[in-house]
């Protein structure tokens, strides 16, 4: 009877061992669509970081999701005619596959590549660099990690503890005179923690 | 109680005693490859013919026997005659076939392999690497749902597109537009993956594919393109990135790192040698029973002498009729449009092991050279001839110089020319990517799964007036280095059954299989195949495969291949 009981116990601990196949590999996180992306760097970037963002992200809807709705589209009477309104929600180009996308999809390697060339062209333009130290209230020509790092980390990562920051601050310690604002500023961008929802 | 328990435990214990088995299959495989069942081939490529153009002329072998049954239909020919037409009037065509292993294929493949491809040789070298099934029904009619059920057989279940994606570790799921249609109803709106990998469709009209793909991961004058080893430190460490974002980011910098700039260079010498065999083969005038004679256009003294005797219905092209001294001047201008671009950019996708999955729509042709032509409307169909007011006019504002694939209205003649014509091109294109692949990486064509197929066959008009949809016949060919040898699969009825025509003659109407308990072929049939020799789960899977790998080799399980007498 205790060999049974062995024995069945050794293959229910066998059935629990989680298969390694790859299609069996579903994320369970979930990543923020276009409309979180853009909004959030929008509001870290300023407006003269509009083009890029939505370049790089807005327009990448099969990349980053978040369909378009069709019934939020309204027109709007302007001097030179009409214009189309309708904020986020509304379908901006190739509608069909823009309104049939799903609404989240996870990491992928053109997302990635997606964040990294967006990140890497925010930090380069000047005026979204400066919007984004002035709303961190960061001085660019003193910077110091410990402190400066900390409000930048801010930006992206409101809500995270302070032992977080501490546990990152030591790692950057180890390199302390490499961080400037810019490369700061590009790694919390790229960084995909902050995208999680 | 105490005895319900034990029972309990006893059944338990039988039917784990059967689980090491697959549990041991599941996990030794990871460990090396030598316990996995198979891993499949790698790549695949789906060629999607929408818009269902004609295959009878193409890869669909009606009597692929010569002691086969067969019921002729005066649209089902795969030549022009060979002879010279002095006049419109003149212009006769024929069923010629070339033997090609023991079948019997249509005449194209006879002809030969565009120079600028491989300097000798015929089309149907090609087929060494081919195993074409015909006779798949698909039980409904409409182009929307038949293409979108190519990848998707299962609406509920990830696309076939979907779960060959998710098998693979490279980088990109690419789809390439060319179809008339809008990719939401064909089979790249089908696309679905279950670990949600995204699908890059380019369009048709993007200058650039290139681009179009790698924008994301080109980033021109910027100083951080490499990124440095201390920022990487700490994307790791601090758990700013979860691993699977961590994966994807290395294989997104894997493709940075390949310096796209570079290869650009690369991409662009493999278009304009696309470019250069399209625009070489469409300009052809020596193909045998397609371009190497005139093809006069309907002459004048024809419509006043017109009678109910006259094949008027050669020269109708949807909303005209075509009178050009000699229709193969129509070709010069011709424009398949992205046609090279997605030769090309496959052919680098695959070298570069970019992606394992790309599927096509492919291109119908275009920018068709008609200057002048007879309007439809002078034109009675019943007692088929032309009224008083018909009279020479410009076409440029009468409608698209198109060829429709979904050629309901084309006659005869552009018909067999416009598609033809496509095919030729279409099949030098492939056997320069075979010939590619064969020499720039070695067992990369051993490895790749080419698909043809389209939402469905056609079935032939009686009145010579275009053809309309035969679903219920369906031809999928597929090409592969792990294909020794041609084979064909697969039965038709002699006579249709349920066709538009009484007499629409043998055109591909899929009939029962005896090998499949008398089951005719159903497209869930397909998909399991592709499925099996790619190595991932079915979609469809109580239908059986009729394909598999053995020892490598890529072969039919399967041998019927019948025209079945129904009359």
């Amino acid at each position: 009877m205790k060999k049974t009981k062995t024995l069945v116990l050794f293959f229910l601990f066998l059935n629990g061992v989680p298969s390694n196949s790859k299609n069996d590999q579903v994320e369970h996180f979930r990543l923020g669509d276009r409309i979180y992306l853009t909004r959030t760097l929008k509001g870290i970037f300023g407006k003269a970081s509009e083009p890029i963002i939505n370049q790089g992200i807005f327009n990448q809807f099969h990349i980053f999701g978040a369909p378009c709705d069709p019934y939020s589209q309204h027109l709007k009477p302007t001097e030179k005619g009409y214009s189309a309104e309708g904020g986020y929600q509304r379908c901006h180009n190739k509608f069909f596959l823009e309104y049939r996308t799903p609404i989240l999809i996870p990491s992928s390697p053109l997302r990635s590549g997606a964040m990294i060339k967006t990140c890497e062209q925010l930090v380069d333009c000047s005026d979204c660099l400066e919007h984004a130290l002035k709303k961190a209230q960061v001085e660019k020509n003193a910077f110091n990690i410990s402190k400066g790092g900390k409000k930048l980390y801010r930006l992206f990562y409101p809500f995270r503890s302070e032992e977080e920051w501490e546990n990152l601050l030591r790692s950057f310690k180890e390199n302390q005179n490499y961080w400037d604002p810019k490369k700061t500023l590009r790694l919390f961008c790229i960084s995909e923690g902050w995208q999680t929802l | 109680m105490k005895r319900n328990r034990r029972d309990f435990l006893k059944l338990n214990a039988a039917f784990f005693a059967f689980n090491p088995v697959s549990f041991l299959s599941k996990h030794l495989c990871d460990f090396s490859s030598m316990f996995c069942p198979h891993d499949g081939l790698s790549h695949y490529v789906l060629f999607n013919l929408a818009g269902a153009p004609q295959r009878w002329s193409y890869d669909l072998s009606l009597q692929p026997l010569a002691e086969m049954p067969y019921s002729p239909n005066e649209m089902l020919v795969t030549s022009f005659a060979d002879k010279t037409f002095q006049s419109s009037k003149e212009i006769s065509f024929e069923n010629k076939k070339v033997k090609v292993d023991k079948y019997l294929m249509p005449h194209l493949w006879s002809l030969p392999i565009n120079e600028n491809v491989l300097p000798e040789g015929k089309l149907s070298s090609l087929l060494d690497n081919a195993i074409i099934i015909r006779g798949c029904r698909r039980g409904i009619d409409g182009h929307a749902i038949n293409n979108r059920r190519i990848v998707a057989p299962d609406p509920t279940k990830p696309s076939l597109t979907g779960l060959i994606a998710d098998k693979s570790d490279s980088n990109l799921m690419v789809g390439m537009t060319g179809s008339e249609y809008s990719p939401t109803t064909t089979q790249l709106g089908a696309y679905r993956s279950q670990r949600g990998n995204p699908i890059s469709i380019i369009n048709k009209h993007a200058y650039n594919y290139f681009h179009e793909l790698f924008d994301n991961f080109i980033n021109e004058g910027s100083s951080a393109q490499a990124q440095d080893e201390i920022t990487e430190a700490i994307l790791k460490k601090q758990e700013l990135m979860n691993p699977s974002a961590l994966k994807n980011r290395t294989k997104a910098k894997k493709i940075i790192a390949l310096n796209l700039n570079k290869l650009k260079g690369e991409y662009f010498q493999r278009l304009e040698k696309y470019q250069k065999i399209i625009k070489s083969c469409q300009m052809d005038r020596t193909l045998e029973g397609l371009t190497n004679q005139r093809i006069p256009g309907l002459e004048r003294e024809r419509l006043k002498k017109g009678s109910g005797q006259e094949n008027f219905s050669y020269f109708f092209m949807k909303y005209f009729f075509i009178a050009e001294p000699d229709i193969r001047d129509t070709l010069e201008n011709m424009q398949l449009l992205g046609l090279a671009q997605q030769f090309a950019l496959t052919e680098f996708l695959l070298i570069q092991n970019l992606s394992n999955c790309i599927s096509i729509d492919l291109p119908q042709p275009e920018n068709l050279g008609f200057t002048e032509g007879y309007r439809l409307s002078h034109f009675n169909t019943k007692k088929n001839n032309f009224n008083k007011q018909a009279k020479l006019e410009p076409i440029h504002y009468w409608h698209e110089k198109k060829f429709r694939f979904d050629s309901h209205n084309h006659g005869l003649i552009p018909h067999h020319l416009y598609t033809n014509i496509f095919y030729y091109v279409f099949t030098n294109c492939l056997i320069e990517l075979r010939k590619t692949l064969e020499s720039e990486s070695p067992d990369l064509f051993k490895r790749s799964l080419f698909h043809i197929t389209s939402e469905f066959d056609r079935e032939p008009r009686y009145d010579l007036m275009g053809s309309e949809h035969g679903y219920n016949g369906q031809t999928n060919t597929f090409i592969s280095g792990s294909i020794k040898k041609l084979n064909i699969i697969g039965n038709i009825y002699v006579k249709s059954k349920s066709s538009f025509f009484p007499n629409s003659g043998t055109w591909g109407e899929g009939a029962p299989i005896k090998e499949l308990n008398g089951r005719s072929l159903v497209y869930g049939n397909i998909a399991t195949s592709v499925s099996e020799v790619m190595g991932v789960p079915s979609p469809t899977p109580k239908d059986p495969s009729l394909l598999k790998l053995k020892d490598g080799e890529l072969v039919t399980k399967i041998t019927e291949l019948k025209n079945i007498n129904n009359s």
